[in-house]
């Protein structure tokens, strides 16, 4: 294991942030941390990285105990802010120098260094330019350079792509998935949920400080009762049709509502062949036929009763 | 080495220019003050003399005589005799000083008899006071004379009391306040405590601000580098950086006052400078850590202007009102110039002499412990809000 939290708590006064948290992180994923805002993401990083003194449990990266001064551990871990953490005085090639200055003492290696962060986040031509002259997207580009600067085992981003345009977006995601092709691992929080199942190989969702599911995105999904989703547009159906339908063996439920009929499947199974075909035996009219997988925010609404946007 | 890379990449971009500013507005003024305004000190003496007016209502041997050795110390001038007369040379100023010799008063005086001679004066005048002491030391010497040596003639007497007070001694001050430019150098380093303050408040807070953002901060924490270590690269950085500027000042000091200023003089002003400088670096220690980057310039412009102003950079301190020097004891900068001014009027190095001068350093190392001690408590208090 890379990182294996156990039992972790963290209170401020009364409120409980972070709840018996457990996560075991493998080398070479990327892991995502999913979950609302204030669900406790950020927290559970900085208590990660010994940013804040947590009341209980125990944290291991690197099959070491992680502390403050647990410097051997610091020296292998990459960490790209939530919130932009680079110096408005200095050039972009300054930051990342000065970044990867923290953790490569050899000047020529860390020359080297630097020049590839600059290529990997592609800021070639803003290499002079202070932060306040870049846009957001270049700017998260310059935060992510160094955070990665050094050629860390261990990645973590918190939120890299908060505020940023999709195309920036985009750039970002395709680097994350180079850096872990790399050999990093990498620890990605977001509440962007399309993002973590696009990114993530297992992924933990969290709310109110407690992890409420973790695996893949396919084992999460196979976690709830709800399957396939089909909408078939502009149908005329009557009540004895819809009972037929209702009445096939993998379909959980139905919705007929203003010439949409919604049909849900069972978990796991899919229902759009046999639904195909019921509609052509019976000559039934329609305009368009689509199906939907459930999404992860299927998966949060069903085990919390709210939308992961809340 | 990172932090104080750091230190002085941000200071080159953020805080070089201002301060660069505030030390060229000082040393431009200096040299303008210097040279167009050099405060005169004389250091040679020559006596003045004044004008005087003598009626003589005697016409004896011994009054002729005296009347003979004020002409050669002062200027005799003639006026009217009559009362009018003798009120009208006072009131126009046509002489300070008028002396009336009684009839008669020869005789008593070479007689031991008590006779008075009169004077007529303009109210408060110094040269009176002077007038009166010439005429005092030549009846004194005349006195001397008459009761030391019975068997001299009255002749004899004369020519030796006249010879006796014909004696000038040769005084050569051998003391720095014979310099023209020694006057200037309480006044410049004095003043120095106005860049000092604003310079290095810029300098060291807007990087201490910048290092110290909640972001940077974290970001900082999360390296490898221990933060001891960190801070003490960044705090060796700003204290040299202090150091710089102490030293720019000290050689614009040497060029200034090159061979014009007592050596052991010029140390203790150069002394002073430094305990201040240090009062200035952990003083902006304190407002780094409770400023951000929009508060550092007015804090920096209401300090030391504020403080120059109260403590008597800019305004000499015994110009200052009753309670603005009751209450200067809370400005570092009034001791800063006290120590200044108690330098300057040193003119013998001792034990003794140096113990107030001693004093003000004491009371400047106080409030650079007080200074260090709030800034550390601000520091710990904002280390425990952020956990």
């Amino acid at each position: 294991m890379i990182v294996k939290i156990e039992n972790l708590v963290k209170r401020y006064g009364d409120l409980v942030a972070i709840d018996h948290l457990n996560l075991e992180i493998k080398k070479g994923e990327i892991f995502g941390l999913l979950g609302p805002n204030g669900s406790g993401k950020t927290t559970t990083i900085n208590c990660l990285l010994s940013l804040l003194r947590y009341d209980k449990g125990d944290i291991r990266i690197f099959d070491k105990e992680m502390s403050p001064t647990a410097y051997d551990i610091k020296r292998d871990i990459g960490i790209v802010m939530q919130n932009v953490a680079v110096f408005d005085e200095l050039t972009v090639y300054e930051n990342i120098d000065y970044f990867c200055g923290l953790y490569v003492t050899n000047k020529k290696e860390r020359k080297k260094l630097v020049e590839e962060a600059i290529d990997f986040v592609a800021l070639n031509d803003f290499r002079k330019f202070y932060p306040k002259k870049l846009s957001g997207g270049l700017l998260r580009r310059l935060n992510i350079a160094c955070g990665i600067a050094h050629k860390p085992k261990l990645i973590l981003l918190d939120e890299p792509t908060v505020a940023v345009d999709p195309q920036s977006r985009n750039n970002i995601l395709e680097g994350i998935k180079k850096l872990n092709k790399a050999g990093a691992t990498i620890i990605y929080t977001s509440h962007y949920m399309d993002e973590v199942e696009q990114l993530c190989d297992r992924i933990a969702i969290i709310d109110k400080g407690r992890t409420i599911a973790t695996g893949t995105k396919d084992e999460l999904k196979s976690m709830i009762s709800q399957g396939e989703k089909i909408l078939v547009e502009n149908i005329l159906i009557s009540k004895e049709q819809l009972e037929q339908i209702e009445d096939m063996p993998n379909v959980s439920g139905t919705d007929y509502y203003d010439n949409i009929l919604t049909i849900r499947s069972k978990s796991g199974k899919s229902n759009l062949e046999s639904i195909i075909s019921f509609i052509s035996q019976n000559n039934i009219s329609y305009g368009k036929i689509s199906s939907e997988l459930p999404t992860l925010n299927d998966v949060f609404l069903e085990i919390t009763g709210k939308e992961l946007r809340d | 080495m990172q932090a104080f890379k750091l230190f002085f990449k941000i200071f080159k971009k953020s805080a070089f220019l201002p301060a660069l500013i505030y030390v060229l507005i000082f040393i431009g003024l200096t040299y303008v003050f210097s040279s167009s305004n050099k405060i005169s000190v004389e250091s040679s003496f020559e006596t003045s003399k004044l004008d005087i007016a003598i009626i003589n209502n005697d016409n004896s041997a011994f009054s002729d005589e005296l009347v003979n050795y004020l002409n050669k110390n002062s200027s005799v001038q003639s006026i009217d005799t009559d009362e009018d007369g003798i009120k009208d040379a006072l009131f126009f100023r046509t002489v300070e000083y008028i002396l009336i010799i009684p009839e008669g008063y020869g005789n008593a005086f070479l007689n031991g008899d008590k006779k008075d001679l009169e004077t007529r004066i303009i109210p408060n005048s110094v040269g009176a006071k002077f007038m009166d002491q010439i005429v005092s030391k030549y009846l004194k010497t005349f006195k001397l004379y008459l009761v030391g040596s019975n068997d001299m003639s009255f002749d004899e007497i004369v020519k030796n009391v006249n010879s006796d007070l014909s004696i000038d001694t040769l005084v050569t001050i051998k003391n720095a306040s014979s310099n023209n430019q020694k006057s200037i150098a309480p006044y410049f380093f004095s003043f120095t405590a106005y860049p000092l303050i604003s310079a290095i408040t810029i300098i060291v807070s807007m990087v201490m601000v910048v290092v110290n953002g909640k972001e940077l901060k974290r970001r900082n924490l999360c390296s490898p580098v221990k933060s001891t270590k960190f801070n003490l690269f960044f705090y060796l950085a700003n204290i040299l950086m202090s150091l710089i500027i102490w030293a720019l000042f000290v050689v614009f000091s040497i060029n200034l006052f090159n061979g014009k200023i007592i050596v052991s003089q010029w140390i203790l002003y150069c002394t002073n400078m430094l305990i201040f400088t240090l009062v200035c670096l952990t003083m902006s220690f304190l407002i780094g850590n409770i400023a951000n980057k929009d508060t550092i310039q007015p804090i920096a412009t209401v300090i030391s202007l504020g403080g120059c102003f109260l403590g008597g950079a800019f305004v000499e301190q015994s110009l200052l009102s009753e309670g603005l020097r009751k209450y200067g004891g809370i400005n570092p900068v009034y001791w800063y110039v006290k120590a200044n001014d108690t330098i300057n009027s040193l003119t013998v190095f001792d034990t003794t002499t140096l113990k107030p001068v001693f004093f003000c350093y004491l009371i400047e190392a106080g409030f650079i412990l007080a200074f260090l001690a709030i800034a550390l408590v601000v520091m710990k208090q904002n280390q425990t809000s952020n956990n």
